[in-house]
């Protein structure tokens, strides 16, 4: 009698451990997750400024320096395909794939441009090329910032005894956007 | 240790020192009245500091950080005034995710030095000296910011202003007092009360000298350059400007022995403080080992 009570509270109380450690589990991965999304949205408005400022930048260029045409309509062409996956909903893999050539064609122009020997006389042009610097710096944290979470969620959902209750409940990976070799490592920073 | 588990450690290490305060100070105004206004006295000097000390303890869990600024002197600036410094705070704040960008505040120095203070990542606030802006280049001033930026995601800054109010003032106090009382001026009159204060804050220093490294510890500061560090993927970035700092032999004259724990670098440098309770706070790992420890990540 006594040994089937104490059978039953050993039993009960199992339960309830397993229970407890389904639910912290399950409310982790729900917020890891949602910081993903957060960090994936201030990307987003990164590069939505950049998309405003190229025409800009573009029509600027043609007016004050002479530099390839090829180049100028390779970045015209890029942020209409840019725009074009970002409107779809494109995965993070998709549109860094777009985002990265985007970024290396602006590189071309600011190569060519700071190669004129006058370029400083033109404020208009100078002042358009910082913010698409700054611009660019910003896509870079939000990327890492990004990115780090993705790790972070990734790992959970890898790791045993977490990954159980990820299968269950169909936690999926998330991709991660432009991550370096070095970004998809776990880094830690520990003593 | 991770950067979360540095969190619980660091919110868990203010409430003790909260909790010591309050307990110190009701404790001390007991004795005292006790002493003083003689005996059975001791209940209205424990309930009076009683009130006291859990007010100030309170009150500096939300203001600390406005009185550090206040005692360093520190300015607010104002965006339009420091677009490349906010501009750099902006990038770092997105990295580390943090909601609120902290404010920008200067204090009118040619010493290189920089702190971070604020009582949670909402409320923070990076102040620097206008030497450093001066001194340093774009990369730098970027490793030094992510290493404040790093202090702030981490709750340091709410442990460090509540040590330098509250742990500071008492050290402080208990400083002036066991100078007075244990002066060799011979012609100096000290009252016989200061001397017996004196004699049981000296009983007591031990305890303080515990709760001054609850808050002060190497690791801390090797933890911010390195997660500043990887914040900015750049490590010489801040190990150049560390190398600038120490090589900066110039004293900040706004530093004290309460608030000099905060900084990036020790900025009472050496020789200007020789008092025994100056050296607890003086606990910044040294330089060289931080920028070895940068160097090679």
């Amino acid at each position: 009698m006594t040994a089937g009570i104490i059978a039953l509270i050993i039993i009960v109380g199992i339960i309830v451990l397993l229970g407890i450690f389904v639910l912290t589990t399950y409310n982790s991965l729900v917020s890891l997750r949602m910081r993903v999304k957060e960090a994936w949205s201030d990307i987003d408005v990164q590069l939505k400024k950049r998309y405003d400022l190229l025409p800009d930048l573009i029509e600027t260029v043609k007016k004050a320096v002479n530099v390839d045409e090829s180049i100028l309509t390779r970045v015209t062409e890029l942020r209409a395909a840019a725009m074009e996956s970002s409107v779809k909903n494109a995965s993070p893999e998709k549109r860094g794939e777009v985002e990265q050539q985007l970024s290396g064609a602006i590189r071309d122009i600011k190569v060519q441009v700071e190669a004129y020997p006058d370029i400083k006389s033109h404020m208009e042009l100078t002042n358009l090329m910082d913010k698409v610097t700054e611009i660019e710096e910003k896509i870079a944290y939000s990327r890492r910032f990004y990115n780090q979470n993705v790790m972070e969620y990734n790992t959970k959902t890898e790791l045993m005894p977490q990954a159980l209750v990820a299968g269950m409940f169909n936690f999926k990976k998330e991709a991660f956007f432009e991550a370096t070799a070095e970004e998809k490592k776990d880094i830690k920073v520990s003593f | 240790m991770t950067i979360y588990s540095q969190i619980d450690k660091n919110k868990r290490n203010t409430f003790i020192i909260m909790f010591f305060f309050t307990v110190f100070i009701t404790s001390v105004g007991y004795f005292l009245s006790e002493i003083f206004w003689g005996q059975g006295a001791g209940i209205v000097g424990l309930v009076l500091a009683f009130i006291f000390s859990s007010v100030s303890s309170i009150s500096s869990f939300y203001f600390s950080d406005k009185m550090v600024l206040a005692i360093s002197g520190a300015k607010k600036v104002e965006r339009q005034d420091s677009p490349l410094v906010y501009g750099i705070l902006d990038n770092l704040s997105i990295g580390a995710g943090l909601k609120k960008v902290p404010d920008l505040y200067i204090i009118e120095d040619t010493a290189t030095n920089a702190f971070a203070t604020g009582r949670d990542p909402e409320h923070a606030v990076v102040a620097v000296t206008t030497g450093l802006l001066q001194k340093l280049n774009k990369r730098e001033i970027e490793g030094v910011m992510a290493h404040e930026i790093s202090h702030i995601t981490n709750y340091d800054i709410r442990l460090m202003a509540i040590t330098a109010i509250l742990v500071g003032s008492v050290t402080l106090l208990v400083n002036f007092i066991l100078r007075g009382s244990f002066s060799s001026d011979s012609d100096r009159k000290v009252p016989g009360f200061i001397i017996l204060i004196g004699i049981v804050l000296a009983i007591l220093s031990p305890i303080i000298a515990e709760l001054i490294k609850l808050s002060i510890s190497r690791n801390r500061e090797y933890l911010a350059d390195a997660s500043g560090a990887l914040l900015t993927r750049d490590p010489e970035g801040l190990a150049s400007a560390l190398e600038k700092i120490a090589h900066d032999h110039e004293p900040l004259e706004v530093a004290n022995e309460a608030t000099a724990h905060m900084y990036i670098s020790n900025p009472l440098k050496k020789g200007k403080n020789a008092d025994m309770f100056a050296n607890l706070f003086n606990t910044h790992p040294p330089v060289e080992e931080r920028i070895k420890r940068l160097r090679t990540m």
